[in-house]
């Protein structure tokens, strides 16, 4: 059965089709809550959150793309919570750090090591960006969505991922720079 | 100075170009935006640059590993009740509301419903002439030019409130028609003559406006209100019998 059929499904109220929803779609969203947030828990609180507002509005999903609505509906929640930041800031964004889990097996120490390295700086430099922008850049390059797909994720026109993506991915890559990650280019003005 | 303008358009040229390297490296420029990036890519070092070093970013990002959440995100939650919302009640009720209002003020502007209650000695009078007022309910159509709204507009004597309701009748579709309103009217003409009461306990006005139709001679034949409202100032009243509607004759 595929997506459209589970919809259908869930919104006359089955509460299995839905989480089989769920288990299809638990990885992309918190892999995105994850890149967003920058820690495990926050993630985890997210995604929980994001699905069980899906299932709760399943019935004002109109079709189209299921993955597109319910990571949207996860983008909204990651900012909700990036604004609670902001009024109670606890930790320090820049400072939150994910640390790799289900580490590849393949590679030599060296490569797991540089890795890892890489991964964390990678969402420090996230971490620097504006929300927009940050969200445009994980959508795009970790998750592998398409212009389209993330102009519905995002809500909004072509022409502004295209700007968001291009903002983003120079801020990022100056912020690489910076840090050495590889050798000093022309940066952005 | 020429080597400014030169170096100040190239700077130009490539801030427009390094705006759609993002883009180019998706592949999501259309032909001709297309051509004149890689056009000045031929020709611009630092640009060339640019691009390598966004493209390597890309690249970087693409090997950031997709975590695996440490447990299901399964809901738990019973089915959702359906939230019954009162808007589309209201919605409907407040178009239906609209819909009666428009319909009471057209009706009310053309009259349809007639005047105010008859009072209660004459009450039987229109009473008995009820059914021939019904019979004539249909056959009376609003007539602008015999609209009393319109009418004399110098104190009315009886002679031509007779007059115009007389005119009235000529307004009639057929003989038949006239001779009854005729006859009415001689009728109501008669007890004009005799009858000039006060309106002391009853309450002649209409009151509201919305009567069933044909209840009283029918839509447009007079406008007893109008004329009633016209004559306002005065003290004395007079009452048709046929209709029951009073008013105050100058």
């Amino acid at each position: 059965m595929n997506d459209s059929e589970f919809v259908q499904r869930s919104k006359e109220g089955d509460l299995d089709a839905f989480n089989r929803l769920v288990e299809s779609h638990q990885a992309v969203a918190y892999n995105l809550a994850l890149r967003m947030l920058g820690d495990h828990q926050s993630a985890e609180d997210a995604t929980q959150d994001a699905f069980l507002s899906a299932w709760r509005n399943i019935g004002t999903f109109r079709g189209g793309s299921f993955k597109a609505w319910l990571l949207s509906i996860t983008a909204n929640t990651c900012r909700d919570q990036l604004r609670k930041r902001k009024r109670n800031p606890i930790t320090s964004m820049e400072t939150l750090v994910v640390e790799p889990e289900g580490l590849p097996s393949v590679g030599s120490p060296e490569d797991h090591v540089l890795r890892r390295e890489l991964g964390r700086q990678i969402q420090e430099g996230l971490a620097t960006l504006p929300s927009d922008q940050r969200l445009a850049v994980i959508l795009s390059d970790i998750q592998g969505l398409s212009y389209e797909e993330i102009a519905q994720v995002m809500q909004c026109s072509l022409g502004t991922v295209r700007s968001r993506l291009s903002r983003g991915r120079a801020r990022l890559r100056d912020y690489l720079v910076r840090r050495g990650t590889f050798p000093p280019q022309t940066s952005s003005k | 100075m020429w080597h400014s303008l030169f170096a100040r358009f190239r700077k130009d040229r490539c801030s427009q170009t390094r705006d759609l390297l993002s883009a180019y490296t998706d592949g999501q420029l259309d032909l001709k935006e297309q051509e004149r990036v890689e056009q000045h890519l031929k020709v611009c070092p630092a640009c060339r640059e640019e691009i390598g070093s966004l493209q390597t970013t890309v690249q970087l990002l693409h090997r950031v590993p997709q975590e695996s959440p440490a447990r299901s995100f399964a809901v738990a939650e019973p089915r959702p009740v359906p939230r019954w919302s009162p808007f589309p009640v209201l919605r409907t009720a407040t178009a239906v509301v609209g819909v009666f209002l428009v319909f009471f003020f057209a009706a009310n502007m053309y009259n349809l419903f007639g005047t105010g209650p008859a009072a209660t000695g004459e009450r039987g009078t229109m009473q008995s002439e009820s059914g021939q007022e019904e019979a004539d309910a249909g056959k009376y159509s609003p007539d602008s030019e015999n609209d009393l709204s319109g009418g004399p507009e110098s104190d009315d004597d009886e002679s031509q409130l007779q007059a115009t309701e007389e005119s009235y009748a000529a307004s009639g579709d057929d003989g038949t028609d006239q001779e009854e309103v005729a006859g009415g009217d001689e009728e109501t003409t008669r007890e004009l003559e005799g009858e000039t009461s006060v309106n002391e306990g009853g309450d002649g006005w209409p009151r509201g406006g919305i009567r069933p139709p044909g209840g009283n001679g029918g839509p447009g034949k007079h406008n007893h209100r109008q004329l009633a409202q016209r004559e306002e100032s005065e003290d004395i009243e007079v009452q048709c019998t046929r209709h029951g509607e009073t008013w105050i004759p100058s």
